[in-house]
């Protein structure tokens, strides 16, 4: 049964994938919501060539950027064997754009899941990426390109510390300890308002 | 003179930051360029002031979060300490909204500059962070009795990478 849910709420998200017809920006969010979560919770990897192009340029801090859809593909089969229940929700996502020129969107999310796999740092820590220490934020460009709408480049930041030190790549007596929340509060006014968001 | 270049320009967009009506999107992001120009890299912090609600939430990257305005000030100021010669460059800014609504605003940016100051990580390094300092940011600007105030802000400031550039080499 458990099996069965999982592959009816796939094909849901794969449909709405599927039959989008980015006509406007605000089918854009929806889009990129459902197409992050067939290709993450649902696994099928193989639904990264539908929207990335062959020669996609992911940008991320301090020049370590993606060249190739391939390398994009390798990238999330690592990153999934070491986190085998990774989870990516959603904060907020908006586009702006329409379909003669392309669409470009902006997306806030937070990544939970479990160290459960072998990493680039070794084995499994089985310590927690969480909404509260582990968000990610992108920018991506969608062209029409040989008939198909592709992102043709995207930037993105991770929590790449905490991601780091979850897999056991950095030390928790590392300069920053990226495990504990820093919260800078206010000390001089009456009240301060520390409610998180969601 | 530089000195007085530099007076010019900073007087000139405070103006426009200060009597910002932000009647459009095209307005918005103007109005965001010359901000972030006045506070990155003319290093005019207390312009947070301006703008940012007292009651404000910075979401950052590895669970970082800076709760109201002077905890915002104070992380900023001493980001700027640290890299005196920072300059924002700003490549991309996507605004959705209206004026009765609020804004939604992302954008994307390069921070430059030289570790020259001291840092929560130690004396300053003399390291660059090069055009690799990614920084990735979305706020949400509503009206609050009346005046536009910034009032949620997600960002990520590519930490990993300035933590690099403020740590000696071993």
């Amino acid at each position: 049964m458990y099996a069965e849910n999982k592959v009816n709420e796939r094909r849901k998200a794969v449909e709405n994938v599927d039959n989008c017809k980015l006509a406007t920006a605000e089918e854009i969010g929806q889009l990129f919501i459902d197409n992050t979560k067939v290709i993450w919770d649902h696994k099928l990897v193989g639904k990264i060539y539908d929207f990335y192009s062959d020669d996609i340029i992911v940008h991320r801090e301090g020049g370590s950027d993606v060249v190739s859809v391939q390398n994009v593909i390798n990238d999330t089969l690592a990153l999934q064997a070491a986190f085998s229940d990774l989870k990516i929700e959603f904060h907020n996502i908006f586009a702006v754009g329409n379909p003669e020129e392309g669409y470009k969107f902006g997306q806030a999310v937070y990544f939970e899941g479990t160290n459960d796999g072998y990493s680039k740092f070794g084995p499994p820590t089985f310590k927690r990426l969480t909404k509260e220490n582990c968000q990610g934020m992108c920018e991506c460009h969608l062209k029409v390109v040989d008939g198909r709408w592709k992102i043709v480049e995207e930037w993105t930041t991770r929590s790449a510390d905490m991601f780091d030190m979850i897999m056991g790549g950095l030390s928790e007596e590392a300069p920053v300890k990226a495990a504990e929340p820093e919260v800078v509060e206010n000390e001089d006014q009456e009240e301060t308002n520390c409610e998180k968001n969601d | 003179m530089l000195s007085n270049e530099y007076a010019k320009d900073i007087k000139e967009l405070s103006d426009k930051v200060e009597n910002a009506e932000l009647n459009n999107i095209v307005e918005v992001e103007e109005f965001f360029r010359a901000y972030m120009k006045l506070i990155w890299d003319y290093k005019m912090i207390g312009m947070i002031y301006n703008y940012y609600d007292d009651n404000v939430v910075i979401h950052c990257e590895n669970g970082k979060e800076l709760v109201g305005v002077e905890a915002f000030v104070k992380d900023t100021s001493a980001l700027l300490a640290a890299f005196p010669d920072a300059k924002l460059i700003i490549e991309d800014v996507i605004v959705v909204g209206n004026v009765d609504d609020g804004y939604q605003l992302f954008s994307r940016r390069y921070v430059d500059g030289t570790n020259l100051g001291a840092s929560k990580y130690g004396p300053p390094t003399g390291k660059k962070l090069g055009k690799v300092c990614l920084n990735l940011s979305m706020i949400i600007i509503k009206k609050i009795d009346n005046k536009w105030k910034i009032i949620d802000e997600r960002c990520m400031h590519s930490a990993r990478w300035i933590r690099k550039a403020c740590t000696m080499d071993n």
